[in-house]
């Protein structure tokens, strides 16, 4: 080996002792492993998510579900990281349903869901404020998904049994963000609203169905005045 | 070929960690990500099958730090060990640097190790590189199973097998504890960054 040679070899191995030297990282003490854990579980939920791209199938979407479940457990207690893992399941659900048919926004929520969920489990530094923020934004962004599937009933079927199964009956506690109270059924979308929305749009068709009969009537008048007139 | 960015004064180095199925590759990559997370300040990505085995590749990227006045930047890959994977395995050599064979060291799978060299010196000669002029370290992976009273391979053994004409550096390792899984790792990245030292001249 060179002189020159020897230069870079010392210099790599010196600044890899640095950086990898093992007597003084992570300690093995319960907390941290614990810590590891979760953070193990939420990298196989990472892939499991990135595997969404590649194909979605029944394998795939249990897996992901299962490991959301497996997260849930180890976040009970921080409501925060609890919620968003509620309203991962409810969309990883949906998906599982709708497969291939699923809206694609909820796809790409899925994966903006899972990227700030990162982010406010890994920057243990981040303000609790910001976090609601974070959070705030993706349930806003769960609702709008909700009202485009709702508005494109049949394009995107919501299949029945999905509004009973995405409903997390588990959760008994009301979580509250600063002003906003958020129920417990929140990550779903719930029948009362869907029966609103429906006899929204039922009493709209009313009145479109009342336009279109007056209009014919006027016109209906119009045409015998001119036959009337013409004979 | 590493990409080495002379305006930017940066410097990425591919290294891939092969070998047979269920051998340990993805443990490496698991144990030095989790012991250094705190320092190496990255992700690891990894796309698994159901079974949780390696579906297409696990990609670990750090820094290192400047070497030579570039900013190193390694990035670690694994293959998919399952024999029906080749297309992948040769598809992640591509533009790789530096390779470590992780070995599986029960006596079971002694064939297993013996084809999966032989895959990895036909993959590499699909990209016009010898696999003895490619800076490569063994790694004979599960030790630690002596103690559970499994049969192994004695390093003499693997050594005559897998290492007796390639004559690299190798190590006896459990990467599921961590025995020798940060020695494999600094010796790949040093000899593959020193074997780049004329272009970082």
């Amino acid at each position: 080996m060179t002189e020159k040679n020897n230069t870079i070899t010392n210099e790599v191995e010196t600044r890899l002792d640095e950086l990898f030297m093992e007597d003084d990282s992570a300690p093995d003490n319960v907390p941290e492993e614990k810590e590891q854990n979760s953070h193990k579980k939420l990298r196989d939920l990472k892939a499991a998510i990135l595997s969404i791209d590649w194909e979605i199938n029944d394998d795939i979407m249990s897996s992901l579900l299962h490991r959301i479940k497996a997260l849930r457990k180890d976040y009970q207690n921080d409501r925060i990281i609890f919620m968003f893992l509620q309203l991962l399941e409810a969309v990883g659900k949906y998906i599982k349903t709708n497969k291939g048919n699923a809206h694609p926004t909820s796809i790409k929520l899925l994966n903006s869901m899972f990227y700030n969920l990162e982010k406010v489990i890994y920057d243990s530094t981040m303000p609790i404020s910001k976090r609601k923020n974070i959070l705030k934004t993706e349930i806003k962004r769960f609702k709008i998904l909700k009202e485009q599937i709702v508005g494109q009933k049949g394009r995107y079927e919501i299949p029945e049994e999905y509004e009973q199964k995405i409903a997390p009956a588990e959760q008994e506690e009301t979580i509250v963000l600063d002003q906003e109270v958020i129920e417990p059924s929140e990550p779903s979308i719930p029948v009362d609203e869907n029966t609103r929305i429906s006899a929204e749009i039922a009493a709209a068709v009313e009145q479109i169905k009342s336009v279109i009969q007056s209009e014919f009537n006027a016109l209906r008048a119009d045409l015998r005045q001119w036959m009337k007139e013409n004979n | 070929m590493a990409f080495i960015n002379q305006k930017k004064k940066e410097v990425q180095v591919k290294i891939v960690y092969y070998g047979p199925g269920r051998g340990g590759k993805t443990t490496n990559l698991e144990y030095i990500y989790n012991k250094f997370n705190h320092r190496i300040k990255t992700e690891i990505v990894a796309i698994k099958t159901h079974g949780d085995r390696t579906l297409f590749f696990d990609f670990l990227p750090f820094n290192i730090g400047k070497i030579k006045g570039y900013d190193a930047k390694i990035q670690l890959y694994t293959v998919p060990g399952q024999v029906k994977y080749n297309a992948t395995r040769s598809l992640v050599l591509r533009g790789v640097d530096g390779i470590v064979f992780v070995a599986d060291a029960m006596t079971v799978r002694q064939d297993k190790n013996i084809l999966s060299l032989e895959n990895l010196r036909e993959n590499l000669s699909l990209y016009k590189k010898s696999i003895s002029k490619i800076p490569l370290v063994f790694q004979y992976n599960k030790m630690d199973l002596a103690e559970q009273g499994i049969p192994l391979l004695s390093y003499e053994t693997l050594q005559q097998t897998l290492n007796s004409q390639l004559k690299v550096p190798a190590f006896q390792a459990s990467a599921l504890l961590g025995t020798n899984v940060v020695q494999t790792m600094k010796k790949i990245i040093t000899m593959t960054l020193t074997s780049l030292q004329k272009e970082l001249e």
